[in-house]
């Protein structure tokens, strides 16, 4: 684990856009670990009796750990008492009501009560690809605040539309955003799920790749580690240029001033940076990229990244 | 030449008849020795005969106007002793930036912000809605002081977005109210910052909104005169005859005067100074509440009151209670100021003859508060001022008499206390147990103390027929649902919490509150008679015919009186403030 705070996912996208099935992935995937789910109303989960162990007012309790509630009128509470449950909560996936802005979510999880508890790894907005493009109104903005407030667009259903409506919908979401095309909700775990992110020091090299997509997987991994400290500008510049094919960067920096060590996590376009100040391993810069299989842009970034590298600086 | 001062004192002359004869109504005076009569006669604005048809006669002189009430229900004027006409109108009169565009892209934003800088020139806020965090996403931006900086470097400016969460501020705006990386949070908010250098982003959220309103200067008094004016002008029309505004500055109380003076305040008004300022910023409040205040004094206003808010809401579980809210395991709420503070302020203010209106909402708060004032009466015996426990919304039952052992005012407000999706869903956050003892009118009434009732608007409606129904049925006065909320009480008993016991929570008992020889005459006439009918679905339907404020004819629906030469300040129908409540 990278950080001592709850990870936090939040999942949104308009009724019957496939936000179900992707929770009830998300519960099943998460056997062991120890994850809280909040939905809007129980009756849309497939949780059935056999995986409650433990029912409490709005609180079940599952056979494999997780527990699920629904989501009351004050979040803001009902976390801070999510954040007491021991043994601790690894994540916390809140669904967003259809008709939400999941930007109310994800300012409430910014609060100093809770900054401390939690972190929000990301916002996924589940697309409908049969009907986003149809919608009028307040429902059109509605979706375009939804699509706005995503680090990730899962576009669902994409089987059920022809090539020419599926590049419709990719121009109409826009070239910054990150989307994964899916048919039944599917979400690659390497997108939502960062356990296996391995920051060991590597041999010499700069860049080197961690896994490459191999075994049916649908994305590679490189890490690129450094002694000397980076501008933050310069780091700024690089995130905010990051290809679209890039779904994640997270790992440990050295910042000018001072090499100051942070723990960065960039999802889809946003960055959030958190002081590892204590952390053993804040003795260098070990940054994990995580891209769509195929993608070709290594070198560049890790170039990119080299001339942000502050040497005369460095360890001072 | 102006029209000459006409106060009574000790030695001031006075007729030998009345100046107004009301005869042949059906007259509940709420009195109990005399409870019903058929004509009453007016002079000095006082009532000088309360009596029969026949007794009336003596009173007749030749200047005498004489109305005929053709047996219409005429009663004492109603109190509504807790509202805001200032909060729920003067925002809406204020000419403050309105985009007008439903989402806006960050250009149309700048494009209409540079245009009300061109309209409104020189160096002030402009404040105003809305913009969406969408459009700046879609055009690649990011909102916040260094967008806002680039449209408008030289001027405050503060914009809400339209979903009511966060407000984006430039640079000189943050400079202003004194915001950099070493401000703290608020309680109930917070500012975004830049997380490594922890300079603020320009996004304020939620209560963060204050740290910006504290510094802009304060809503202009002819703005809060218009809001104020449509209040009394609306409460004259439903019968009201004294009311409290709950919360006021130094601003409010020059626009409460400016109307006093025109001849416009048609309500009696207690007006209570700010304790806080997280409503809006009080200047000057020291002043105002070492005497500065008497400046703004007649028979229509007194400002002899501070409120402050003790305790939080239900919704955000924020009301004190004395045991932990449902599910939860210690978590009982938050005081907003230690009970060290209260009970000094309240010790201190109670020998100045300050009232001071507390808002409690949870059991726990009201119980601190009455300890507090208990040690006031310890310490200073009883100095004749009442003061008032605000919304009462839960109270403990041990509770109940000390509202007449402490001669405090019980204050509930009708925002929840029937039935409606609303009531039901932000209650229910109490729990059942609680919501069975909610609004506890006649546990306090059985106990001796003095029950008042405030419309809290814009919290509930403002028209107070809609409380003194839901008073008796405790139940939503639009449709035939069963369900109650709390435990109804009789219609007796709800007139007098909304007549004579709104004159004692005004500490004018002696003078107003009910219909009797020697008070002043503020009275109503109205559309039917209370008692014909069961209550539900009647009695909020009353219209107010005729409004009389010590005296004068304030509200004459159909201009009657016109005829014996009487023109009211205010005709016709009530004013339109608000939407269909249902």
């Amino acid at each position: 684990m990278t950080s001592p705070r709850i990870a936090v996912t939040v999942v949104s996208g308009f009724l019957g856009a496939g936000k179900t099935t992707l929770l009830n992935r998300m519960v099943r995937r998460a056997e062991g670990s120890r994850l809280a789910v909040i939905v809007n109303d129980f009756g849309e989960l497939n949780i059935d009796a056999a995986i409650v162990s433990e029912v409490t007012d709005a609180v079940y309790s599952l056979q494999n750990g997780c527990i699920c509630c629904t989501v009351q009128e004050d979040l803001l509470a009902q976390l801070a008492s999510l954040a007491q449950l021991e043994p601790r909560l690894e994540r916390i996936v809140i669904e967003c009501s259809g008709v939400s802005d999941p930007q109310r979510i994800v300012q409430t999880l910014a609060y100093p009560q809770l900054r401390s508890q939690m972190q929000l790894d990301m916002v996924i907005t589940v697309v409908d690809a049969t009907r986003h493009l149809q919608l009028d109104g307040e429902y059109a903005r509605l979706a375009r605040a939804q699509v706005a407030a995503a680090d990730l667009l899962l576009l669902n259903k994409t089987d059920l539309v022809d090539e020419a409506q599926l590049q419709a919908l990719r121009d109409a979401l826009g070239a910054r955003t990150r989307v994964h095309e899916s048919v039944q909700a599917e979400l690659p775990d390497a997108l939502w799920l960062d356990t296996d992110l391995d920051l060991e020091p590597r041999a010499q090299k700069p860049l080197t790749r961690v896994s490459d997509g191999d075994h049916g997987e649908m994305f590679s991994s490189w890490l690129w580690q450094s002694n000397a400290a980076l501008d933050v500008e310069c780091l700024r510049g690089w995130l905010r240029a990051l290809p679209s094919d890039v779904f994640r960067v997270k790992g440990l920096v050295l910042l000018t001033p001072g090499s100051t060590a942070h723990w960065l996590q960039h999802v889809g376009t946003r960055s959030q940076f958190l002081p590892a100040l204590d952390d053993v391993r804040a003795d260098a810069t070990r940054l994990v990229f995580i891209a769509r299989r195929g993608f070709d842009g290594w070198e560049a970034l890790g170039q990119g990244l080299e001339d942000c590298t502050v040497k005369e600086v460095a360890g001072i | 030449m102006a029209e000459s001062d006409n106060f009574s004192s000790t030695h001031s002359v006075q007729g030998t008849y009345a100046d107004l004869i009301l005869t042949n109504g059906r007259i509940y005076t709420q009195d109990p020795a005399n409870p019903w009569a058929e004509a009453v006669a007016i002079r000095d604005g006082k009532l000088i005969a309360v009596a029969s048809l026949g007794q009336i006669e003596m009173f007749k002189g030749p200047n005498t106007r004489v109305h005929d009430l053709q047996g219409a229900f005429c009663m004492p004027g109603l109190h509504d002793m807790h509202t805001h006409p200032d909060l729920a109108l003067a925002p809406r009169y204020a000419d403050d930036l309105d985009v007008g565009i439903e989402d806006p892209t960050p250009e149309q934003l700048r494009e209409s912000i540079l245009a009300y800088a061109d309209s409104h020139p020189g160096d002030g806020w402009i404040y105003g809605q809305y913009w969406v965090r969408y459009t700046f996403r879609e055009a690649g931006l990011t909102p916040g002081r260094e967008w806002l900086d680039s449209v408008m470097p030289d001027r405050p400016v503060a914009l809400l977005d339209r979903m009511w969460g966060t407000m984006m501020v430039n640079s000189k705006a943050l400079e202003l109210a004194g915001i950099d990386r070493h401000t703290s949070d608020p309680r109930n908010g917070y500012f975004e910052r830049d997380e490594l250098t922890g300079e603020p982003t320009g996004l304020m959220i939620d209560g963060a909104y204050a740290m910006i309103h504290a510094a802009m200067p304060p809503t202009p008094v002819s703005v809060l005169r218009r809001a104020y004016r449509d209040g009394v002008h609306f409460q004259s029309s439903r019968g009201v005859t004294a009311s409290k505004y709950v919360h006021v500055c130094e601003q409010r109380l020059q626009a409460l005067k400016e109307l006093d003076d025109s001849g416009e305040l048609t309500v009696r008004i207690e007006a209570a100074i700010s304790w806080q300022d997280d409503i809006f910023p009080v200047r000057r409040r020291w002043e105002l509440l070492a005497g500065e205040r008497h400046y703004y004094r007649s028979a229509r206003l007194s400002a002899n009151a501070v409120k402050f808010h003790f305790d939080g809401t239900v919704e955000p579980k924020s009301s004190y209670l004395l045991t932990p809210w449902p599910q939860e395991k210690s978590w009982r709420g938050k005081l907003n100021l230690t009970p060290e503070h209260i009970t000094d302020m309240v010790v201190d203010m109670d020998r100045k003859g300050i009232r001071v209106i507390a808002h409690c909402t949870g059991d726990g708060a009201s119980d601190v508060f009455l300890d507090a004032v208990a040690e006031a009466r310890r310490r200073n015996g009883f100095s004749g001022v009442r003061h008032q426990c605000a919304h009462s919304t839960l109270l403990h039952p041990g509770n109940l008499p000390r509202f007449k052992e402490l001669n405090v005012i019980a204050e509930f407000s009708p925002a929840a206390w029937y039935p409606t999706p609303f009531a039901s869903g932000a209650r229910s956050g109490y729990g059942q147990e609680r919501l069975k003892r909610i609004y506890d009118f006649k546990g306090v009434l059985a106990a001796g103390g003095t029950a008042v009732m405030g419309t809290d608007w814009p919290v509930a409606s403002i028209d107070p027929w809609l409380a003194l129904e839901t008073m008796i049925t405790r139940q939503n006065p639009w449709n035939d649902d069963p369900a109650c909320f709390g435990d109804p009480i009789s219609l007796e008993q709800a007139l007098t919490v909304i007549t004579s016991n709104g004159a004692v929570a005004m500490g004018l008992e002696h003078s107003t509150g009910s219909l009797q020889v020697g008070k002043s005459a503020d009275l109503i006439v109205i559309d039917r008679d209370l008692f014909a009918a069961p209550a539900r679905n009647y009695i909020h339907k009353t219209q107010v015919l005729l409004t009389f404020v010590e005296g004068q004819l304030v509200y004459d629906r159909h201009s009657t009186l016109e005829t014996v030469g009487l023109k009211a300040v205010w005709q016709g129908e009530p004013p339109v403030l608000e939407g269909k409540a249902e």
